[in-house]
This record gives structure tokens, sequence and C-alpha cells, in this order.
């Protein structure tokens, strides 16, 4: 199972990439997906995977995309 | 000798054209320091309750503060306040830029502007010289032609310049001021209170340096804190993708502000993104005074039938959302048009686009009609029609005079129900941050002194895990725990009260948000240190935080006196029903009650009574505020 994970706003110069790609052979939380990228959850507000805004508890169970967007503050 | 600041309060009369040079002690200004702090020492002490915002008896002050042009990070900023016609509450408005330092260098830390002229004037200081100079010639031109009039008059091209455009002058109920054509004194409308007076910009020109108490301290924190900036990817992040940078998560998410807050989910979201400017209309960025970051955008469009001018800056995240997926508007090029008329005309973008968003909603909707709107096709997406209605707002002409005085006061007129299409608190119209998913900053909307403001306060996210920033870099507050971005209870009240108190600081000293943290990489204690350094003052964030809160406790009584209740700390009813349409359909009402209980906890704590929001005589005496307790009585 590949999960892509794409990097959105300044996420992506603190990680150093748009998009990082790991494989799972079975399901898996967004939670451990942010810890084996090394993805500190401080750093997202919003996680997106298909149309649907989700948690870090949410549950992959085949080969997806997941977004994730930086905290936002004012501007 | 005072370190940071010149000693030098200006007082101006322009009915009858006469003015004073105050010399406070250096105690008045270790108790009010500057900004909003100061201005409402005097609208307290000299202004009558009840004074009409448009009248000559309303006091307009601009006010930097004792630390504004330090030549340190993102401290460029200075206040104006006034009553303002918008609300009927304390105005204020703080602009970046270069105008508060140079004011700073021309000797004064404050003009206190009283009465009307009965021509249009203008006022030039230089070097402690005051000069009121004849505005008639300058009287009806947009803001880039006063600039450049001006300058060329003066044979000073380093002049500093703040000002208002024609809406300004034709007294647009959310008429702003400017600097340097790109810097915004921006809501409030506190640019009618400037155009009621009849003076049309105020030049001012310094050579002196700021006094320092420790410069060398001020060069080598700056050093630091610069260097960080250059390698940190939050900042990174602002200088190369800037406010816009936001767009993304809303639009994705489904809560970008769309079709006057009907839905968060706008499908063509993706034209608005940073990613989408900075191909197609960006220019270049642009920065304030000594700061590094250059968070601002300029934006150009250079086509046959639609061309935007540079010298107006580009569209900021609060523009493009307010004047683009508000009004169901996509296209950048025409956003950014808007912006260019806004600032040339000097409107703020926020109650510009709130006010078209409403009026398109009456019209979608049958309550008003091609009679009402001359002709106009009124409807969601129309961009022609926002150029054309953001002229007639400015000059006042047909259905624009009726924008032109603020949503509430539209609704009122239009009636048949459309008061359920405004949003706003305390009659100023609400931002583009979505309180359903940042519950703090609904919090804020509710009970900022000067109505809904998104820069209230730092924003949730950055306290919602134990490794956010917020939680890492401010525990001398004593934030050491998380919360949740979507919490309601007393933690979240608490932290709130806190973040309150710290922005205040900020604003009345000048200190932009996006320079320390939460929100960016200067410290806490960095911010300290300059302070520290700029004043000679052995200063501590205990002594700091007391002067927030004492700006927020004169604020309330000077809208206590204006007749404002609790019954003002109120959010829009959009925000306690669930999101429409989008990824979080179905999701997100706040719940009145629990934000109901939650107002009540944060009066408790901020030591006014829980029933009815006056301080109490208690937290006066503490804040030094015994000078206001027949107020209260």
């Amino acid at each position: 199972m590949k999960i892509n994970i794409r990097l959105e706003g300044y996420l992506k110069y603190k990680y150093s990439s748009n998009i990082l790609e790991l494989n799972y052979s079975e399901p898996v939380t967004i939670y451990k997906i942010l810890e084996d990228a090394k993805i500190s959850s401080a750093d997202v507000f919003f996680i997106k995977t298909g149309d649907k805004i989700v948690k870090e508890d949410y549950l992959i169970t085949k080969s997806n995309e997941v977004k994730l967007f930086p905290i936002i503050g004012g501007g | 000798m005072p370190y940071g600041y010149t000693g030098n309060i200006l007082h101006l009369n322009l009915s009858s054209k006469k003015h004073r040079i105050e010399n406070p002690p250096e105690n008045f200004y270790r108790t009010y320091w500057g900004g909003r702090a100061l201005a409402l020492y005097y609208m307290l002490k000299k202004m009558k309750p009840h004074t009409g915002p448009l009248s000559p008896d309303n006091l307009l002050i601009f006010a930097p503060s004792v630390i504004t042009g330090v030549p340190a990070p993102a401290i460029p900023r200075y206040t104006v306040c006034a009553k303002s016609p918008l609300t009927g509450a304390q105005g204020e408005a703080e602009a970046g830029g270069w105008w508060g330092p140079e004011l700073k260098k021309a000797g004064f830390d404050a003009i206190i502007i009283k009465g009307s002229s009965p021509t249009p004037v203008y006022l030039y200081i230089k070097d402690g010289k005051v000069e009121i100079k004849s505005a008639t010639h300058l009287w009806g031109k947009d803001t880039g032609t006063t600039q450049k009039i001006i300058k060329e008059e003066l044979k000073d091209d380093k002049v500093r310049i703040a000002q208002i455009g024609p809406a300004g002058e034709n007294l647009v109920r959310f008429a702003n001021i400017v600097n340097e054509l790109k810097h915004f004194n921006g809501r409030n409308g506190l640019g009618a209170v400037m155009g009621s007076k009849k003076l049309k910009a105020i030049a001012v020109r310094g050579t002196k340096p700021i006094e320092l108490y420790n410069k060398e301290r001020v060069s080598k924190i700056t050093k630091e804190i610069t260097k960080r900036v250059m390698d940190n990817p939050l900042s990174r992040g602002l200088r190369e993708l800037g406010t816009p940078a936001v767009v993304r998560g809303f639009y994705e998410a489904g809560c970008l502000p769309s079709y006057n807050w009907t839905t968060g989910y706008f499908k063509e979201g993706e034209n608005l993104t940073a990613e989408t400017y900075n191909k197609t209309i960006l220019k270049g960025t642009k920065g304030c005074y000594a700061c590094p970051i250059r968070c601002k955008r300029v934006a150009e469009v250079d086509e046959l039938n639609l061309k935007v001018d540079h010298a107006y800056g580009g569209p900021e995240y609060e523009t493009i959302v307010s004047l683009g997926s508000l009004c169901g508007i996509s296209d950048l090029k025409y956003i950014a048009k808007a912006n260019e008329l806004c600032n040339k005309y000097t409107m703020d973008t926020i109650s510009t686009g709130m006010v078209i968003a409403f009026a398109m909603q009456c019209y979608e909707e049958g309550l008003l009609t091609k009679e009402d709107t001359d002709g106009i096709e009124l409807t969601f997406s129309n961009k022609e029609a926002l150029l054309v209605l953001i002229e007639k707002i400015a000059y006042r002409e047909g259905l624009g005079d009726l924008l032109s005085q603020g949503s509430c006061f539209a609704a009122k007129k239009i009636g048949k129900g459309s008061e359920k299409f405004i949003h706003q608190v305390k009659d100023q119209e609400i931002p583009m941050h979505d309180p359903r998913l940042k519950t703090g900053v609904g919090l804020q909307y509710a009970l900022s002194d000067y109505g809904a403001d998104h820069m209230k306060a730092a924003h949730d996210p950055f306290f919602k895990d134990k490794e956010s920033v917020g939680v890492k870099e401010m525990k001398v507050l004593g934030i050491l725990e998380p919360v949740s971005s979507t919490d309601m209870g007393q933690k979240k009240v608490a932290l709130f009260k806190l973040l309150d108190i710290y922005w205040t600081v900020f604003d009345i000293l000048g200190v932009c948000d996006f320079g320390y943290v939460p929100r960016s990489v200067g410290t806490m204690e960095e911010l300290l240190e300059i302070i520290r350094s700029t004043t000679g003052w052995r200063t501590t964030w205990f002594e700091l935080m007391k002067l927030g809160e004492r700006s927020i406790n004169m604020a309330r009584i000077f809208n206590l006196r204006e007749g404002f209740t609790s019954k003002d700390d109120t959010l829009p009813e959009v925000f306690y029903q669930d999101f429409k349409g989008g990824p979080l359909d179905g999701q997100g009402a706040i719940n009145k009650k629990d934000f109901e209980k939650a107002i009540r906890f944060r009066y408790e704590l901020m030591g006014w009574n829980p029933d009815n929001g006056i301080p109490t005589l208690a937290k006066l005496i503490e804040l030094g505020l015994d000078w206001l307790i027949d107020e209260v009585k």
C-alpha cells in the first residue's frame, strides 16, 4: 500500500520536499504515518485524504494521498 | 534624557489652527507607552461621552510607541485611534510601513488632533517644526496622485505621507488611512474621521536618529533574529507565499468564506491560492522599516483592458477572500484591480467586500432589484459589478451611498429580513477567518473592543500540541499545556485572556505580529531585551502584560460610556450553524450556550462583573486606573 504525503504551504520548506512516499503492508493511522515521516503534528492544522478532512486517528486501508496543511494564523 | 521616545506630544486644533507641545513626565510614558493605551488616556480624559464620531470634537490620534522605529525586526507600527464612525465604539487601527518611525525621527511621540478645518489642509512636520498647509488642490485626488504632488511641492522624495483618498473625504464609514500607498490603518473607518476634519494628509520628515539606551545590544539581537528569519521555514513561507498561503488550507478544508458566508466550499479556490498568485500577478515583495521578513505582496497586471499598478501593493489573504470568494469571484486579476481601487480611494477591503457580498445576496434573494442597483446585474461572481460598485461606494453614488455606511446601516434601510445576511460584531463586518475551526478567534471577535478583528490574539492552532511553538516558547506567560483548536472550555478561555493581552501589548508597542512568537521566530526574551535596550527601563513581561490589560480596561470603559453592554459581546448567528457543502458539510457549529458560558468565564478572569462585563473597582485600582472609578459606579 503506497501512501503519498503532500506537504502544503511552509511545510514543504520545513521538511524539504513537496511529496514524501511511504509504503505499508497493512492499514495504518495518520498518526503512524506522521511519525514515520518525522513530521510533527504541531505543524499540521488540516489533514485531507480524498475529499475528507480527517484526524490523526483516521485509518487508511488502501493506497492514497494524504495532504497536510500547515497551522494557519492571521493575515 | 529619554531613550526611545522624544518626550513631545503634539496637540493640534484644526478649527483654531493652533498647536502646542506637551512634555509628559517619564512616569506617564511608563504607564501608557504609546499606541492605543496613550490614545485612550486622552480619549477618556478629553472627550465627552456620546461625541459624534464625525464631529469636530472627536479626537483623532496618531500614536507610535516608545519603541516604534528602533532598528530591530518588525517594530515599525503605529496606531490611529478615534471614536469609530462605523461602530460608535473606541476605534483603532495599526499600520506598518515607515510613517511611524519617521514621526519619531521628526520629534514627536504622538499627534492629537481636535477640531475641523473649514477648508482642506495637510500637515507638514519636519524636525519638530509644524505647518498647516492648504490641500484644496489635493481634495478629490486619489492617493497616488496626492503622494506625488506633496513630494513634489515639498521637494522631498523621502517625506513619509499618511493620507486619505476620496472615500475618506466622502465620509465612507469604513474609509481607512494609508501610508506609502500600501500600509493601512485598515479598520474602523478612521479615514472618515480624518475626512470630517478636512485633513487630507500628514507628511512627516525627520533627520534625527531615535536615541537608544544600548544601541550595540539592539544591533546584536537584530542580527540574531535576522539570521533565523532567513533560515526559518515559517518566515520563508511568509516571504515566498505571504498571507495568501492561508487560502489553500481553507479552500481544501471547505472553510473559505464564500458567497457571503453561505458556504465555506468554493470550488474555484485553486485560482486564489498563493501558488496561482505567484504564477500570475506577483511582481515582487516588500517589507516595512527595518524588517527582514518582507511579507507584503506586490501585484501587477498589464493587459489591454485591465491594468493594476504595483505602486498600490497587492491583495493579501483578507482581501483575496473578501473581494474574491466571498463575492463568488475567482479571478485574481480582478481581485487585484479591486484591491488597487480600494487602496486609491482608501477603503477597508474587508468591509468593502462584506458590504458588496451582502448586496449580492440581497439581489440574489430578490430584496434588491435592478432599480435599486442602478441597472447593475448584482449577482455573485459578477466581477465587473465588483469594480463598478467599489467606485460607487467611494463616491457615494446610488446603491454605493447606502453601502458606504456599512452593512448594518444598509440592512436597516433595506429591511425585508435582510438583517440575516449581515455578519458583524459591534457593527464591524467580520474578517475572513471562520471561528468554527478556531474558537479562540471567535472569542476575540466577540470581545474585541473595536468590533470583530482577526488580529486581536494569536490564533488557536499555534497552541494545539505540546510541541506547538506557542506552548514551547511562551511558558513565561504560564502557557504550559496545549488546547485543541475547537475546544471551548475554561482552559481555552484562560489561554485567550493571555493571548488577547499579549497581542494588545504588541499593538501598543508597534510590534508586528509576524515578527515574534508564536507567529514568527523572534522570542519573547529577545523582544523584552529590545524593549529594555531601547528605553533603558528594566521592564518585565509582568509589567508589559499589565500595560496590555490596562488598555483593555480603558477601552472597555470608553465603550460602556458610549452605551455598549455585555449584549454586544456576541458572534454572528452563522457560526452557530454547521458548515454547508464541502468536506466539512454538516459539522462545526459552535454551541451557543457553551459560547455564552465562555464569555461569562472570561469576564471573571478579567476581573469584570460576570453578569454585566463591567470592570470591578478592585481591577481598576490594580491597574492604576483609579481615575476611572466614577465611570463604573
